[in-house]
C-alpha cells in the first residue's frame, strides 16, 4: 500500500500520474478514502465518475480461524472492482473493511462500525452462518441493502429472510441437495452411512441429502458418525466407526482442519479404501483441504459444489488466470463468491444509474442481477433472495498438470432453496 | 482393545505437552499458558524442515533444540521478572505471548491449514487380532511411554531429579543449601518448552497445522496436570492415558457427549482428590 502512495505522491509532483496510475492507487484498501478521493479530483481525466463516493462496507473475518475465507473473498471482490476501474452509475466504489473475526460479538460491533461511523451505503460478507444470522435483524432494521458473501444457513433464505438482504454464495440446502439423487439413481448406490462435523452447516448439508437420497429409494445406515466441531481430540474413533462392511459407502460434511486430520487419518487406516463410493459436499474436498494433505487425498470421491476449478467456462478460465496474475495463488470457490459479490453491487449501481437514494428502485436492481458467472448461469430467487445456481457433481482426480483436483463429471442446472 | 490403544496413543500426544507444563508448574510455580504455542511452533519447525529437506528425523532433532533455546531465553528475559508478582501477572504475560505467537505464525505462514506426510516406514495401518491400529498411533505411543518412562528414571534417580524433586518441596530451603536456583529454573524452563517442541514435531504429520492450533491442545493438557497432581511426572502420565481412554470410549459409547465426558471424568476426580491423582495433600 505504501508503495502505491508513494507512486502517486511523485506522480502528482512530476504530473505524470496516468489514469492506470490512479486506478491502481484506488484499489488499494480502506483506511484511503481521503487521500483517494482526493487523487479522484485532481487526476481523473475525462470519463472519471463526477458523483458522490459509493462506499461498501465489508465486514469479513481477517483473523482466527476464517481468516484465510476472509481474505479470499475481499481479493475476489477487489478484483472485480479493479476490472471495471473502480466505479459504476458514475459514482467511485471505496472498500470500507472490518473485522468480522469469529464470535459474533466482534462481527456484530464490525458491523456497527461500519454502517455507524463510516455510514455506509451498502454491506457485504459474514463468513459465518451464526455471524450472519446475529446481525440480521440489526442489518434489517437499519434497512441496509446487504449481500451474504459466504455464510450458508438455511433460515436466512426462509423464516428469517430480509428484503433488504441477498446472498450469493449459497444455502447449506443448495449443494447437497442434488447429491442424494445422484449417489441412489445415477451412482446406484442404496447403502450409506452420513459423517458430520456437527454444527449448522454440517447438520443442514446432511439433512438436505438424506431428503433427496431417501426419496430415491436410498437407505440411511445409522449411527451417524458425528464429530464435535471443531474436533480438538483424535479422528482415530470417528474413522472407525464407519462401519465399512454394512454400508456401500458415506456422505460426508466436514470442511478445513477437520476434513484434514479426518482424511488424513482415514489414509492411514486405509478405511475409504473398503468403501464402494465416498461422496460428501464439496467443501469435503475443495482444494485447500486437498493441498494440505496430498497424498492422503481420497481419489475418487463423489462431491457437489456450487464451483469447480476445472470448469472450462470461458469467465471460470479468465479469472483463474486474473487471479493467480494478481494475487500469485489458486483461484478458490470464495474468491468466486466474492468476485461474483463484486459484480452484483457495480450491476446493481449501473442500473439505477448510481441512484441509490431510492431504495427500493436499488432493491429492485439487486434482484434484477443476472450475469454468467465462473460458477456457471447467476441469478437471485424473488421468493428467497437466494442466488439460483448449478450444483455440479465432481470426481477427484490427480491431474497431470492441475495435481489433486475436482473434474465435473455432471450437473444440476438452476437449484433454488426451497424457502421452506 | 483397538479403542484402548488409540486412546493411548492420543492421551501419549498429550502426555508429551503435559508433562513439560507440570514440571514447570511443580518447580516454578509459572502456568505457561504460552506452552501450547511452544507445540505450535515446534510443528511449523516440523514443517518447515520437512518441507525443506523431506527428513522428518532431522526435524525430530531441531525443533526441541530450537525451542529450548527459545525457552531458555524467554525465562531469562521475562519470566525471571515475575516469580514473586504472584499467578496474575503470569498470566497476562503467557497470555500475551500466545497471541505474539499465533500472530508471528500467520505473518510467516498465513492462515492456511498445512500438514506433512507421515514419515515412510510408519504410514499405513497394522491387524493384530482382528483390530486395525495406525502404525504412526503406535509410534506416537511409543514415544511418550519412552520419553515418559526416562522423565521417571531421572526424577527417581539421579541428582537431578532429586534437586527437582526438593525444589517443588520446598524451594527456600534448596537455595539454602547451596544449590543454584535460578539456573536450574532457567533449564527446566528450556526442558519443558522442549518437550513441547518435541509434541509439537510429533503431532505434526497425525493433526492439522495452522495458527490456533495451540489452544485446542492446550486444554487438554491442562485438564490433565489439574488431574495428574500439579509437578507429578507420574500424575502426568497416568492424567494423560485416562484422558486419552475416555475420549476414545466416550466418543464410541457417547458420541454425543465425548467432550463433556472428558470433563466429568476431571471433576469426578476432583471431587475424590482434590489436589490430584498423584498431587500432595496441602
Amino acid at each position: 500500500m505504501s508503495d502505491n502512495i508513494e507512486e502517486f505522491l511523485s506522480g502528482k509532483l512530476t504530473g505524470g500520474t496516468d489514469r492506470r496510475g490512479f486506478l491502481k492507487l484506488a484499489g488499494t484498501a480502506a483506511g484511503m478514502a481521503a487521500l483517494a478521493a482526493c487523487g479522484g479530483s485532481t487526476t481523473a481525466g475525462p470519463g472519471g465518475p463526477t458523483g458522490p463516493e459509493f462506499k461498501v462496507g465489508v465486514v469479513l473475518p481477517y483473523s482466527g480461524v476464517y481468516a484465510e475465507l476472509g481474505k479470499s473473498i475481499t481479493n475476489g471482490m477487489q478484483l472485480y472492482f479493479d476490472s471495471v476501474g473502480n466505479q459504476a452509475g458514475n459514482r467511485k466504489i471505496t472498500v470500507v473493511t472490518a473485522d468480522e473475526q469469529t464470535a459474533l460479538a466482534d462481527a456484530v460491533a464490525a458491523t456497527k462500525k461500519v454502517v455507524e461511523q463510516d455510514s455506509v451505503d451498502m454491506v457485504a460478507g459474514y463468513v459465518s452462518s451464526p455471524n450472519a444470522a446475529g446481525n440480521r435483524d440489526y442489518l434489517d432494521g437499519q434497512k441496509m441493502p446487504t449481500l451474504i458473501a459466504n455464510a450458508g444457513v438455511n433460515s436466512l433464505s426462509r423464516a428469517a429472510k430480509s428484503p433488504f438482504i441477498y446472498r450469493t454464495s449459497f444455502s447449506n440446502w443448495q449443494p447437497s441437495h442434488p447429491m442424494g439423487t445422484y449417489v441412489a439413481e445415477k451412482a446406484g448406490f442404496k447403502k450409506i452411512q452420513l459423517v458430520y462435523a456437527k454444527y449448522g452447516a454440517g447438520l443442514e448439508s446432511v439433512a438436505s441429502f438424506k431428503e433427496t437420497f431417501i426419496a430415491a429409494g436410498g437407505t440411511i445406515i445409522g449411527p451417524d458418525v458425528a464429530t464435535p466441531f471443531p474436533n480438538i481430540g483424535d479422528q482415530t474413533p470417528f474413522v472407525q466407526a464407519i462401519k465399512s462392511d454394512q454400508i456401500d459407502g458415506i456422505y460426508c460434511f466436514m470442511s478445513g482442519t477437520d476434513a484434514v486430520t479426518f482424511l488424513k487419518k482415514a489414509d492411514e487406516l486405509g478405511t475409504l479404501k473398503k468403501l464402494k463410493i465416498v461422496s460428501g459436499s464439496g467443501f469435503f474436498v475443495e482444494q485447500d483441504v486437498l493441498a494440505a494433505i496430498g497424498a492422503a487425498s481420497p481419489l475418487g470421491a463423489i462431491t457437489g459444489l456450487h464451483w469447480a476449478l476445472t470448469l472450462q467456462n470461458r469467465e471460470n478460465q479468465d479469472l483463474i488466470a486474473m487471479y493467480s496474475k494478481k494475487y500469485n495463488r489458486q483461484l478458490d470457490v470464495f474468491a468466486v463468491q466474492g468476485w461474483d459479490t463484486g459484480r452484483v453491487i457495480v450491476d446493481s449501481l449501473n442500473a439505477v444509474k448510481g441512484k441509490t437514494d431510492n431504495k427500493d428502485a436499488f432493491l429492485k436492481a439487486i434482484a434484477a442481477v443476472a450475469f454468467k458467472s465462473p460458477r456457471g448461469d447467476f441469478k437471485f430467487d424473488p421468493a428467497t433472495n437466494n442466488v439460483v445456481q448449478t450444483i455440479y457433481v465432481r470426481k477427484l482426480v490427480n491431474d497431470p498438470k492441475l495435481g489433486y483436483t475436482n473434474q465435473v463429471i455432471d450437473q444440476y442446472a438452476g437449484i433454488a432453496d426451497p424457502g421452506k | 482393545m483397538q479403542l484402548t490403544v488409540n486412546g493411548l496413543a492420543f492421551g501419549g500426544l498429550v502426555f508429551l505437552l503435559a508433562a513439560g507444563l507440570s514440571i514447570i508448574f511443580g518447580l516454578m510455580d509459572v502456568l505457561n499458558l504460552a506452552h501450547g504455542s511452544f507445540y505450535m511452533v515446534g510443528a511449523y519447525i516440523a514443517y518447515t524442515v520437512v518441507t525443506i529437506t523431506g527428513s522428518f528425523w532431522l526435524a525430530l532433532v531441531v525443533a526441541p533444540l530450537a525451542l529450548a533455546g527459545i525457552g531458555i531465553v524467554m525465562e531469562l528475559v521475562f519470566f525471571r521478572r515475575l516469580y514473586r508478582r504472584g499467578h496474575l501477572m503470569q498470566v497476562l504475560l503467557t497470555f500475551g505471548f500466545t497471541l505474539v505467537f499465533v500472530d508471528l505464525i500467520r505473518a510467516r505462514y498465513g492462515p492456511t491449514t498445512r500438514s506433512i506426510p507421515i514419515p515412510p516406514g510408519l504410514g499405513g495401518a497394522v491387524h493384530v487380532l482382528g483390530a486395525t491400529f495406525a502404525t504412526y498411533s503406535l509410534f506416537l505411543l511409543g514415544v511418550a511411554i519412552l520419553v515418559g518412562c526416562a522423565l521417571i528414571a531421572v526424577s527417581r534417580l539421579t541428582r537431578i531429579g532429586a534437586v527437582l524433586r526438593a525444589g517443588v518441596a520446598d524451594k527456600e530451603m534448596v537455595g539454602l543449601l547451596g544449590i543454584n536456583l535460578p539456573l536450574v529454573f532457567t533449564l527446566t524452563f528450556g526442558f519443558g518448552a522442549g518437550l513441547a517442541g518435541l509434541a509439537g514435531v510429533v503431532a505434526a504429520p497425525e493433526l492439522a497445522i495452522f495458527p490456533g492450533m495451540d489452544g485446542s491442545v492446550l486444554i487438554l493438557a491442562l485438564v490433565v496436570v489439574v488431574l495428574g497432581g500439579l509437578g507429578s511426572i507420574e500424575g502426568a502420565l497416568i492424567g494423560a492415558a485416562l484422558i486419552g481412554l475416555t475420549n476414545s470410549f466416550g466418543v464410541s459409547l457417547f458420541p454425543q457427549f465425548a467432550i463433556a465426558v472428558v470433563f466429568a471424568v476431571m471433576a469426578l476426580v476432583l471431587i475424590v482428590r482434590p489436589s490430584g491423582l498423584f498431587g500432595r495433600r496441602t
